[in-house]
């Protein structure tokens, strides 16, 4: 369970909504892949919001690596359209996105220097302009004294750090990171999602996919869950929590529970000892109520529960594949 | 900056700082020339030895005055030629000699003894007994030396002057020359033939190194997943184009190589084996040398198509394997019909393979070598191998686009023939 403060994110506007071109990097329309009789990807549409943090998460097998080949033509889609919207258009589309791969690779034989110089070139960008950033990202991913090396000679971790260099090395509009995360330790998982923050607030927008949905709830804004190569829900991330079933307040103190239960707007109270928890009413006003609960007696502290993505999935491929969707 | 460009430019340089480009380099000449040299080496290294022979007279009189008449043959170090054992024996005692001997010839105390009777030098012959009898040199020398002598017996029994026999006698050189639509030129056929299989030994050696190496470049993209970050940037056409023209360009800097290393030992005046310096006599010739380039190119980049295409389809050499066998075979057809053929270089056949991809490269360097070809056949051929190679590089490209990026099982042969139809 994820906990937040009692400030409201942004009002929510409904469930599946899809954003004014204008406002997309990309948008996908009716997408499907067909592997022999299997559908790997059925009928998927997508807006991805320019500046966001947008995560395609599902399970294993789910169909979001197929997406991401399709986002970047590896594979054709058999119908639907997939489009970008970059805003600098004097740069060829290639080059506009960066692209990790799940499973990563560089050549083995090059050296780190020279692996990232060809990599950005192929990107567009002349060596005399790529060597200087090279070496600041080198030093940030603590790699300095290994720019001289080859690939081959790196721990796997380095590997996939130097390959992250190289999908944002040339600054692209659209950064695209299958499974960022997975093979990297905590420390690492964590610089990545600095720097992903950073991508962020520099104007980049970063689309990846993940099926750690507590990792992907800490950084995205956006999201698109798919199980089966069907989209389950998308949307803000505020906005699909709390659009998502009742909300739930927990209150501690030395409070009545019966008076707790009659209040406006809570559903039903299960009480243990000094610890409440109230499910509310979708439409409830937080804030008059946390008012009312203040004056029925002692309060040590309110927390608002929303339901984490995991429990939200759940919910939601359950019901999908009970109608049948 | 053009990406094709790039790309071109990294196989070139990875492809030249390799190690077995450079062994490649200064081995592949060594031991071409070693096959040639070799042999002929050895064979007049032999030429410089003492044999040590018996000779065995068996109630005649010819071999005393032979072991005379050859005992001031010298070597070029100045030595004897012959070491000889000479015996004079009844036929009754001939037999425990030559049983002696012959433990001799087999503990290689002895290279041979010869053995004469009575009839020698009229109706029989001198026996000669070897362990060896590939000693190729010395039974020619022998022969020679022996014959010279029965000679000379008989032109001094006619009252004939020695001398004056031996020069009226003398033989007469046939000299060969090669008629040419530029005119004639010198030439000898084993000189034409050793040059033939050497410039085709450099067409296999650079489609198929080249090729194989093209390929494996590709096995270690597509098994590090890098070609996938690779078509995030630029198209696989140009992938597939930088691979066929980077390993061409690492190819004709191995000939450019080559050239200078020819030329060098051309200049330090180094002897080589008038066979295999008579068969490169014709680089002398610009036709030739353009002709052959030519083949060589194109030739390269219609069987690279090919490689592209496994390459892609496939993903280790393992799985290449299959589909490499059948490319060999073709390539090597006209050099198996070399054999058949060699006297006929202008059949009908021949010129057919000389015309028609994917036989052309190999079967027109081949007939360059032998005769003389037309140019308009020179020019039919180059125009039908490009056309082959553009319309080898459209399927390989239609082919490569869908195979590179596929994972999983190896696709079946009618799953790749559908993806040429591919969207």
């Amino acid at each position: 369970m994820t906990v937040s403060g009692f400030t409201r994110l942004p009002p929510p506007h409904g469930l599946h909504m899809t954003m004014p071109s204008q406002a997309s990097i990309l948008e996908i329309e009716g997408i499907s892949k067909r592997f022999q009789s299997v559908f790997a990807v059925r009928d998927l549409s997508l807006a991805v919001p320019r500046g966001s943090i947008y995560g395609i998460i599902g399970p294993n097998g789910a169909g979001k690596t197929t997406t991401i080949r399709m986002i970047l033509d590896i594979l054709a889609p058999d119908t639907g359209t997939i489009s970008f919207h970059f805003r600098n258009t004097t740069v060829a589309q290639n080059d506009s996105i960066g692209f990790l791969p799940e499973e990563r690779g560089l050549y083995k034989r090059m050296t780190v220097e020279d692996v990232l110089v060809y990599m950005a070139q192929l990107k567009s960008v002349p060596p005399n302009r790529s060597r200087p950033k090279i070496d600041a990202w080198l030093s940030r991913m603590e790699l300095s004294e290994w720019k001289k090396r080859k690939v081959q000679e790196l721990s796997k971790g380095m590997q996939q750090k130097v390959q992250f260099i190289s999908t944002i090395l040339h600054e692209p509009e659209l950064v695209i990171l299958d499974e960022p995360f997975a093979g990297l330790d905590p420390v690492n998982q964590e610089l990545l999602k600095d720097i992903v923050l950073e991508l962020k607030a520099g104007g980049a927008t970063v689309l990846f996919s993940s099926h750690v949905m507590e990792q992907a709830e800490k950084i995205c804004d956006h999201l698109c869950m798919i199980d089966h190569g069907q989209k389950v829900l998308d949307g803000p991330l505020s906005q699909v929590k709390s659009g998502f079933g009742a909300d739930i307040l927990v209150v501690e103190g030395d409070l009545p529970g019966a008076a707790l239960a009659v209040l406006p707007g809570v559903i039903a109270v299960r009480s243990e000892r000094l610890r409440h928890e109230l499910t509310l009413a979708a439409s409830t006003d937080h804030q008059q109520l946390m008012s009312r609960i203040l004056t029925l007696g002692r309060v040590d502290g309110i927390q608002r529960l929303q339901p984490s993505l995991h429990s939200i999935f759940l919910t939601m491929a359950g019901k999908n594949s009970k109608t049948g969707a | 900056m053009n990406k094709l460009w790039v790309m071109i430019c990294k196989e070139l340089r990875e492809g030249i700082a390799t190690r077995s480009f450079i062994i490649g380099t200064i081995l592949t000449p060594v031991i071409m020339v070693a096959v040639f040299m070799i042999p002929a080496w050895l064979s007049n290294r032999t030429k410089d030895t003492t044999y040590r022979i018996g000779l065995m007279e068996v109630g005649s009189n010819q071999l005393e005055g032979f072991a005379r008449f050859i005992s001031g043959d010298t070597i070029t170090s100045g030595k004897p030629q012959w070491s000889i054992a000479y015996r004079s024996i009844s036929p009754a005692d001939s037999s425990i000699l030559m049983r002696d001997w012959t433990d001799s010839t087999l503990a290689n105390k002895l290279d041979a003894y010869c053995v004469a009777d009575t009839s020698v030098g009229d109706s029989g012959a001198l026996l000669l007994y070897s362990a060896n009898l590939s000693r190729m040199n010395m039974i020619r020398e022998l022969r020679a030396r022996f014959t010279d002598y029965i000679i000379a017996g008989r032109t001094a029994a006619e009252g004939l002057d020695a001398t004056l026999a031996r020069s009226l006698t003398r033989r007469v050189e046939l000299e060969t020359h090669k008629l040419g639509s530029k005119g004639r030129s010198k030439s000898e056929f084993m000189s034409d033939y050793v040059g033939a299989l050497i410039f085709v030994m450099v067409l296999f050696t650079m489609i198929f190194g080249y090729g194989a190496q093209l390929m494996r470049a590709l096995f270690e993209e597509k098994s590090a997943r890098i070609i996938e970050v690779l078509v995030s940037s630029v198209t696989p056409f140009q992938i597939m184009m930088s691979k066929i023209v980077g390993q061409g360009m690492v190819a004709m800097a191995q000939v450019a190589l080559w050239v200078i290393m020819g030329l060098v030992v051309a200049a330090s005046g180094i002897a080589l084996s008038g066979r295999v310096v008579g068969g490169l006599a014709i680089l002398g010739s610009w036709s030739f040398v353009f002709w052959f380039t030519v083949n060589l190119l194109l030739g390269y980049l219609l069987y690279s198509c090919w490689f592209a295409i496994v390459g892609s389809v496939a993903s280790s050499d393992q799985e290449a394997q299959p589909f490499l066998g059948p490319v060999v075979m073709l390539l090597m057809l006209p050099v198996a019909l070399m054999f058949a053929l060699i006297n006929q270089p202008n059949s009908i056949l021949m010129r057919f393979l000389s015309l028609v991809p994917p036989f052309s490269p190999v079967a027109m360097v081949m007939r360059m070598n032998l005769s003389t070809v037309p140019l308009w056949e020179n020019v039919l051929s180059a125009l039908l191998l490009a056309s082959a190679v553009a319309a080898a590089g459209w399927v390989a490209g239609r082919i490569f686009r869908v195979g590179v990026l596929m994972t999983g099982k190896r696709p079946t042969l009618p799953e790749v023939l559908k993806w040429i139809h591919h969207r």
